[in-house]
């Protein structure tokens, strides 16, 4: 007897279902057997390999599957047949349901987004958890606090004390240079450039920067390299290589090499660079190597991956007491006295991951800082959003449990189990809301591309496992919880009492949607309050008296680069038309601090300085309060200075006094100063500082400073045709120098980006949540309107007027949004104070705000519940009642 | 007619099935329908087709009884239902019908 392949039986045993195994693997022997008379035993076999192939055939091995799971199968198709009835003979609803989970589902979805790219800074350096930057006790300010800088000596002395310390960086900042580039036919290029850098050579192997061209090893070893940003590179040179390119670096054309390009930076880096150069290129480094008080590089450690935390951080708290001493005595500084007022000098150490998220007061030299209170604020909205949309979905099935508690009692009367009636409600629920995660992304999708030019902030939507995680994990929850109490409470009644309707009158006046309503109205009241309070703060910084004059007012920056005709220059341009006056300074924008005594004491102020010309006064419209300003034809000015009001208070004077005094500085042999003039208090700076004390040298003066912008008041509306008068006049003087300039006023409203980008998401958050807010409103009083019609039809039967009618329905929410105004004022109220509190110059809250807010609110409710309770108030109670 | 269709494979298993009576099963209806209509068709196919009637209720099937042959493995043997000769008959009649209309003599005039 011949044998068929023992594999392919074998096979066709794996995937036949049972039932239909004995007969098919007869068919097949029998067949088997045929074969082999008629054809011989190799062609039969080949043969019957082939024909159990055939079988493989989804409806032979698929079979059994379906069957065994047939009761299931119909209950599951059941389920969404219900669901998808609901929906549809609800269409008013469950497009309430639906729109309402799918805004706050997108807004929730897009902040998680949001968040996950602010937290992800840094992270992709390989050794991120053992980076940590430097900081110490702000030795600049006379009240201490932390700041993120240190002397360029400090790394040598670490690197000698401990050895937990793997690697060590520092990272210069040498400031705006221009930076040129002959081309080889002789022409130049030249570009103010911000971004620059320098850093020791091993960068590259300390942070995980690519590089497009050169060798990340050798590219900043040595004097006089520079790595260039893409952009740069392409700025400089187009298209061609940039590498062994030469460059000439600031005034004194330092001839610099390219060594290497970047590939593209990261964004989410908590600095960038367009020139990054070798760290001795910058000649003050050997300079003032020795120094811990040149406060002018950052300082990151990388610690070995067993480093003993502990040790490190006792070692590290006496770590200035060892060795600052010496390195002030060089500059003839006594330790004890420099540090007294700080509390001592400290060092401390922070996470390179957190430098972006979490130096809102320490600071970061080298690039732009978020605030993780920000975050919070965001998350906690962005939740409550969500938040009032589940409330929605909660409330309609709440509510509309009348009509499904009979469905639910004529199921039970047939037979069916509780447990399946829990499912289908959950059934029922969840894919509702799938149905809104879906909407809810592409929603996201459509609010991320509204969100981002409005804030000024790029959001990548990375489809990482854990935000697909949060996507298919949000219709489970709130599915489930949404409909936890229609399944489990309505579920649970006696079916006769169900069917004869005693329950369905129970639902009316549900203390749990009444709570629900009150929760919700509570936050978009909040939120509106929240965001009429962060626009009037940025009114108030935007027409708050600065002491001086900001609009009509440019300036040219960089005028020191005009050298000996900066004079020649400043007097032309005061002769165009238009112009009132124009006067030299240094940048007044910036803070240029130093520590000043007065004649006779010893008390030591840091004040910031500025050397200004005769004209300063008269451009910027700052008032002096005593004495007088800088004269041309007094030739004793050269040694005079004029303080601010809060530079006499720092040193116990009164305006009056202050006159005839001397001051002394500590630095150079300048000679003592006399007062001559004291201005009012003017903030150039931004309003959420305090003002500093400052003082005006004369430019004559031969106190440091050499960096100039001239000021210029202006008086047409559009200085188009000044601006291009200047250019021009600047280009004769300074040739390949580029010509750059700001207006003033735009610059300062630049400073408040943050609480303007806070603003604009706070007021689309807001129409949100009151958008989301109103339909559910809408959707509770529409049903409450349905269920109540016969009740209103007698109503007027028996003589209720319509006005008695309208405000029977609305005076229930009418109470609820005046509960809401009650909740949300004091909670609103405290966490805007907080807020508040971190600006210097803040306005006051007033209670008006939360009674506009909550006036707002319930116009816009009467609005909408209105027109829905006018309509059942002016049904004909003939149509209504005629049925019964 | 019902809203049921059967494909043309359908209707020659099924037809098969009708004529074979008792000894219906997979092999038999491959032979049976090479000898009668002089096709070749797979023995797999033929299964799927006729689960695929027994779903539709037009046969219904059994195990036969333990024979020598073919390893000692059960026939599973197909039968006719009324529903299937039903639905046969109906074929067969909108078929004639349709036939009765075409003009069986076609004169040309030139």
């Amino acid at each position: 007897m011949k044998k068929p392949p023992r594999f392919a039986l074998r096979f066709l045993e794996w995937f036949c279902p049972d039932a239909l195994y004995e007969g098919i693997e007869g068919d097949l022997l029998e067949k088997f057997d045929e074969d082999v008379s008629c054809l011989g035993e190799r062609k039969a076999r080949r043969r019957f390999v082939w024909s159990v192939i055939r079988f493989f055939h989804p409806e032979i091995f698929l079979r059994n599957r379906f069957s065994l799971q047939l009761i299931n199968t119909i209950m599951w198709r059941s389920y969404f047949t219900i669901t998808y009835r609901n929906v549809l003979k609800n269409k008013g609803y469950s497009f309430i349901n639906i729109f309402g989970l799918s805004l706050g589902i997108a807004v929730c979805l897009l902040t998680y987004n949001f968040v996950r790219f602010e937290q992800s800074y840094d992270n992709f350096h390989p050794d991120v958890d053992r980076m940590y930057r430097l900081n110490q006790t702000n030795i600049w300010d006379p009240a201490g606090g932390v700041f993120g800088s240190t002397g360029p000596a400090v790394a040598f002395k670490l690197k000698e004390d401990f050895a937990e310390i793997e690697e060590i960086l520092r990272i210069n900042t040498p400031y705006g240079k221009v930076i040129r580039h002959e081309k080889p036919n002789g022409d130049i290029v030249a570009f103010n450039e911000e971004r620059i850098l320098a850093a020791d050579s091993n960068f590259f192997s300390f942070f995980d920067f690519k590089l497009k061209e050169g060798d990340a090893r050798t590219a900043l070893i040595g004097k006089d390299k520079v790595i260039l940003s893409e952009e740069a590179a392409q700025r400089l040179f187009g298209n061609e290589s940039a590498l062994g390119k030469i460059i000439q670096v600031g005034d004194e054309r330092l001839a610099v090499e390219v060594t290497g390009v970047t590939a593209k930076q990261p964004d989410n880096v908590h600095f960038h660079f367009d020139y990054l150069l070798s760290m001795y290129t910058n000649r003050n480094i050997k300079q003032f190597e020795w120094s811990w008080v040149w406060t002018q590089v950052v300082t990151y450690i990388k610690f070995r991956p067993d480093a003993d935390m502990v040790a490190f951080h006792e070692k590290l708290n006496t770590f200035a007491d060892r060795h600052a001493p010496a390195a002030l005595k060089r500059i003839g500084i006594d330790y004890e006295e420099f540090v007294k007022d700080k509390g001592g000098w400290k060092f401390s150490i922070q996470p390179v991951r957190d430098i972006y998220l979490h130096s809102a007061l320490i600071g970061n030299r080298i690039g732009p800082t978020g605030d993780i209170k920000y975050i919070y604020i965001l998350t906690i909205v962005a939740v409550f959003i969500l938040l009032i949309a589940v409330v929605n979905f909660i409330n309609l099935s709440t509510a509309r449990g009348a009509t499904r508690a009979k469905e639910v009692g004529v199921k039970k009367t047939l037979g069916l189990m509780r447990n399946s009636l829990v499912t289908q409600f959950q059934v029922e629920h969840i894919l509702i809301t799938v149905v809104s995660v879906i909407f809810g992304l592409v929603l996201m999708e459509s609010l991320r591309l509204m969100v981002q030019p409005l804030v000024g902030i790029n959001i990548p939507v990375q489809w990482s496992l854990t935000f697909v995680g949060v996507v298919l994990a949000l219709p489970i929850v709130i599915g489930f919880l949404a409909g936890l109490y229609p399944s489990f409470y309505l579920t649970s009644f006696n079916v006769s009492q169900v069917l004869k309707g005693k329950i369905a009158s129970g639902f009316r006046s549900s203390g749990l949607r009444n709570s629900l309503v009150v929760f919700q109205f509570t936050i978009s009241i909040a939120l509106m309050a929240a965001t009429i309070i962060v626009f009037q703060q940025l009114q108030y910084f935007q027409t708050k008296n600065l002491g001086f004059d900001k609009e009509n007012l440019l300036v040219i920056n960089y005028a020191d680069k005009l050298g000996n005709q900066l004079e020649s220059f400043r007097q032309e341009v005061s002769q165009y038309p238009g112009v009132s006056s124009a006067s030299t300074s240094m940048d007044i924008r910036f803070s240029f601090e130093d520590i000043f005594m007065r004649q006779g004491d010893d008390k030591k102020v840091s004040i910031s300085q500025y050397k200004v010309d005769d004209h300063f006064f008269a451009t910027t419209g700052i008032q002096l309060a005593a004495g007088r300003a800088f004269e041309e034809n007094r030739p004793s000015d050269k040694n005079a200075v004029i303080i601010t009001e809060t530079t006499a208070r720092q040193f116990g004077w009164t305006n009056e006094q202050a006159l005839g005094q001397y001051i002394v500085y500590l630095g150079d042999e300048i000679g003592p100063q006399e007062i001559i003039g004291v201005t009012n208090d003017f903030h150039f700076q931004s309003l959420r500082q305090n003002i500093a004390p400052m003082m005006f040298f004369n430019v004559r003066s031969s106190m440091w400073g050499d960096d100039r912008t001239i000021l210029i008041r202006y008086s047409m509306q559009e200085p188009k045709e000044l601006l291009a008068m200047i250019e021009k006049e600047w280009y004769q003087l300074a040739q390949d120098t580029p010509f750059s300039y700001s207006f003033y006023d735009q610059e300062l409203k630049m400073q408040y980006e943050q609480e303007q980008r806070l603003g604009s998401l706070f007021s689309i958050f807001t129409g949100l949540s009151i958008v989301i807010g109103v339909i559910g409103l809408i959707g509770l009083v529409a049903y409450s309107a349905e269920i109540r019609k016969k009740e209103i039809g007698i109503r007027k039967v028996f003589g209720a007027s319509t006005t008695r009618i309208v405000a029977m329905m609305n005076s229930q929410y009418i109470k609820l949004i005046f509960i809401s105004v009650l909740l949300a004022t004091p909670l609103a109220w405290w966490f805007l104070q907080k807020w508040l509190n971190s600006f210097a110059y803040r306005i006051d809250i007033s209670p008006g705000v939360f009674v506009a807010a909550g006036v707002a609110e319930l116009m816009l409710a009467i609005l909408c519940v209105g027109y829905l309770s006018l309509r059942a108030a002016t049904l004909n109670p003939a149509e209504v009642l005629k049925d019964e | 007619m019902s809203k049921e269709f059967l494909g043309e494979f359908e209707e020659l298993v099924l037809t098969m099935v009708g004529i074979l009576q008792e000894d219906a099963y997979g092999n038999a209806i491959v032979s049976e329908i090479k000898d009668r209509v002089g096709r070749d068709v797979n023995l797999s196919a033929v299964h799927v087709t006729l689960y695929r009637l027994e779903d539709k209720g037009l046969v219904k099937s059994s195990m036969g009884g333990a024979t020598n042959a073919r390893g000692g493995r059960r026939k599973r043997i197909f039968q006719i239902t009324n529903a299937g000769m039903a639905m046969l008959r109906a074929m067969k009649e909108a078929r004639m019908d349709l036939w009765k209309l075409v003009p069986q003599l076609k004169i040309v005039l030139s």
